[in-house]
């Protein structure tokens, strides 16, 4: 308990009224040997898990890559032979690029420090989607009401394939919609992504029971075989990537998680990179959890979303709190959107660079109304520094994360920088953070 | 990766008694740190769970597969976060699991009575005074009962514990000190 408080006569009390034993040494030392070689292996491997991993950008595109590649390529036709229940079974877990100019390796971001600007003034912007083709507003009252929306998509994409396409009750927490495919054969493809950037969720669903879009094959011992309610189904962790600079694509066994069944004459496959703070999309059970709630008619969702606001109006609308907003920012950088935690009353108010997934850099201001405006700051570790005559606190392990940590009349502030180096590369200063951090009115 | 400021390497020991932002900033650079890490919290943990099922294996083994995960997962821990919110969030996973495959084997009562001591010379008043406690807390809610074992067996803070059962901190300190009382009370007048 890292918290200061008084002890209560009963601590001791309660405490021994458990009657824990003691743990055994020879358990705990046995384990640690466990986790040590753990470890080892993870640090083994990180070459690969780098590029993919930790935020799962790239791997979309490689995926369809290997799509191509292996319906088109006489190579990759060769390679996908056999075919499983739902996956087909590639023998290979390594494949050779005869040409790899033709294949879109991904490239990691070049370093490069950071400049401030003037924080432009603009609001989030919505991902806006080409209205579908052939697609007329009339045929919808949702379309009218808000043309880009999850509600008008679905309708067109049900127009056109003929069925009543299975759903999702709602977005997934911390999702949200992105937009729908129809592919060849009627199926359907409906994409989700991480408010925050960094994670996708992919929901196919086709007539009959063959996977008529399987393309990459996996390995066979990557397949396990689940239940999804009554129906046999598949699982797969696990996917062919390619790191910059390399001429092959590698089997790597995580980064991408499939489930595929079928039900009631129809397919259905849930795929999902990346997993930031949703670990249990990354398994077999929560993709199974997920598969199982689909529905035909999906909650209508809330006008405001608490976990997505779109401008600083709705966010102090919903926080009740008079918001402060950075003046400076890094070129590039606008406001995206806010969160509210109503348990904890705190807004958090997120800046990220256009053009880039969400994941790849962020600037995100907490704001709290303080519970005692006489308390001291004690807790928060790091250098003290001066914020507009305020002291506050600054921490930062390298130049490309840091922490501030201040107070302003009766809001606790809290600010981080985050930047990955591999796929965004912009460094900051302890300068350029405590700057943006006093511009902060 | 830009060459961190911690200075953490194999030549560079951990402190003895490190704090456990340290700790996990060494994770992060080398997951090699994860040891010291896991040596840190592994007590509370098992002991977490073992007021949870009421038996060594089983504790051991939830302690052993919670550590596992933690180390996979790690990199997925959100730095905004808190660990032992996060750790003791995984435990509670895990021991939720062992219920599904397996009905528990001893209820509560069983697991809060079930005497390990060996020490002849506690006193008859500590007994005493130990088994009235446990008797009143096997009464509690669950979620009562699972307040205070992660305040006094997994030694998570207030803000841990809102983090973890996502409410309030404040919520959470008033609950737990009415909790206190309503034990004391119980102890000092049994027919309340």
């Amino acid at each position: 308990m890292n918290e200061k408080f008084s002890p209560h006569p009963l601590d001791d009390v309660i405490r021994r009224s458990y009657d824990v034993p003691e743990i055994r040494s020879e358990f705990v030392s046995a384990l640690s040997v466990d986790l040590m070689q753990s470890a080892n292996k993870q640090v083994a491997k990180n070459t690969n898990r780098n590029f993919t991993l930790r935020l799962g950008l790239g791997f979309a595109t490689i995926a369809l890559l290997l799509g191509i590649f292996f319906t088109q390529a006489p190579a990759g036709r060769a390679l996908a032979n056999s075919i499983s229940r739902f996956f087909q079974i590639s023998s290979v877990t390594e494949i050779p690029l005869d040409d790899p100019s033709q294949a879109e390796i991904p490239t990691y971001a070049p370093t490069f420090s950071v400049t401030l600007a003037p924080a432009a003034i603009v609001g989030a912007t919505k991902a806006h989607v080409p209205t579908p083709d052939g697609f007329t507003l009339a045929n919808s009252r949702a379309c009218e009401v808000e043309p880009f929306g999850y509600t008008c998509q679905i309708a067109w994409a049900e127009k056109k394939v003929g069925y009543d396409l299975k759903e999702l009750p709602k977005d997934p927490t911390e999702y949200r919609f992105d937009k729908v495919f129809v592919q060849g054969n009627n199926d359907v493809q409906i994409n989700y992504e991480r408010i925050a950037g960094g994670s996708y969720l992919y929901f196919f669903q086709g007539p009959g029971s063959e996977f008529t879009s399987a393309g990459v094959g996996v390995p066979e011992d990557a397949i396990q075989s689940v239940m999804v309610g009554e129906n046999p189904g598949e699982f797969v962790a696990g996917g062919y990537a390619a790191a910059p600079g390399q001429t092959t694509f590698k089997w790597v066994p995580d980064s991408r998680y499939s489930l595929r069944w079928a039900d009631n004459g129809r397919w259905f496959e849930i795929t999902t990179y990346g997993c930031v703070g949703r670990e249990d999309l990354c398994s077999a059970e929560g993709l199974i959890e997920v598969g199982l709630s689909l529905v035909n008619q999906p909650v209508q969702t809330e006008f405001t979303r608490p976990d997505h606001l779109t401008d600083i109006t709705e966010a102090e609308q919903i926080s009740g709190l008079t918001l402060m907003e950075p003046a400076i920012l890094p070129e590039g950088f606008v406001f995206t959107f806010a969160t509210y935690d109503a348990r904890l009353k705190e807004i958090r108010l997120n800046y990220h660079p256009t053009g880039y997934d969400p994941g790849v850099a962020q600037i995100s201001l907490w704001q709290s109304l303080l519970q005692n405006p006489n308390k001291t700051k004690n807790g928060n570790a790091g250098e003290t520094v001066d914020i507009n005559g305020q002291p506050g606190q600054y921490s930062s392990p390298d130049s490309f994360n840091h922490t501030v940590v201040w107070q302003s009349g009766d809001l606790e502030i809290s600010m981080l920088v985050t930047s990955s180096d591999l796929w965004y590369g912009g460094t900051f200063t302890k300068e350029q953070v405590l700057e943006i951090a006093r511009s902060v009115k | 990766m830009a060459e961190s400021s911690i200075p953490l390497t194999q030549h560079h020991p951990l402190r003895i008694e490190p704090d456990e932002a340290y700790l996990i900033a060494a994770a992060r650079q080398d997951l090699r740190n994860f040891d010291a890490l896991y040596k840190h919290f592994v007590t509370s943990v098992f002991r977490y769970l073992y007021s949870r099922t009421a038996n060594v294996l089983d504790a051991e083994d939830i302690t052993a597969q919670t550590f596992l995960i933690a180390l996979e997962t790690f990199d997925r821990f959100r730095g905004d976060g808190h660990f032992r919110a996060w750790l003791f969030g995984i435990a509670r996973n895990k021991v939720v699991d062992l219920y599904r495959k397996r009905k528990p084997e001893l209820p509560l009562d069983d697991a809060t009575n079930t005497s390990t001591s060996q020490d002849p010379l506690l006193s008859a008043i500590h007994l005493e005074q130990k088994a009235a406690v446990a008797s009143i807390i096997a009464a509690l809610t669950d979620e009562e009962q699972e307040l205070l074992r992660l305040r006094y067996l997994a030694e998570m803070s207030y803000r841990e514990i809102a983090n973890l059962l996502q409410r309030n901190e404040d919520a959470v300190k008033k609950t737990t000190y009415r909790l206190l009382a309503r034990i004391q009370s119980q102890l000092e007048d049994p027919n309340e």
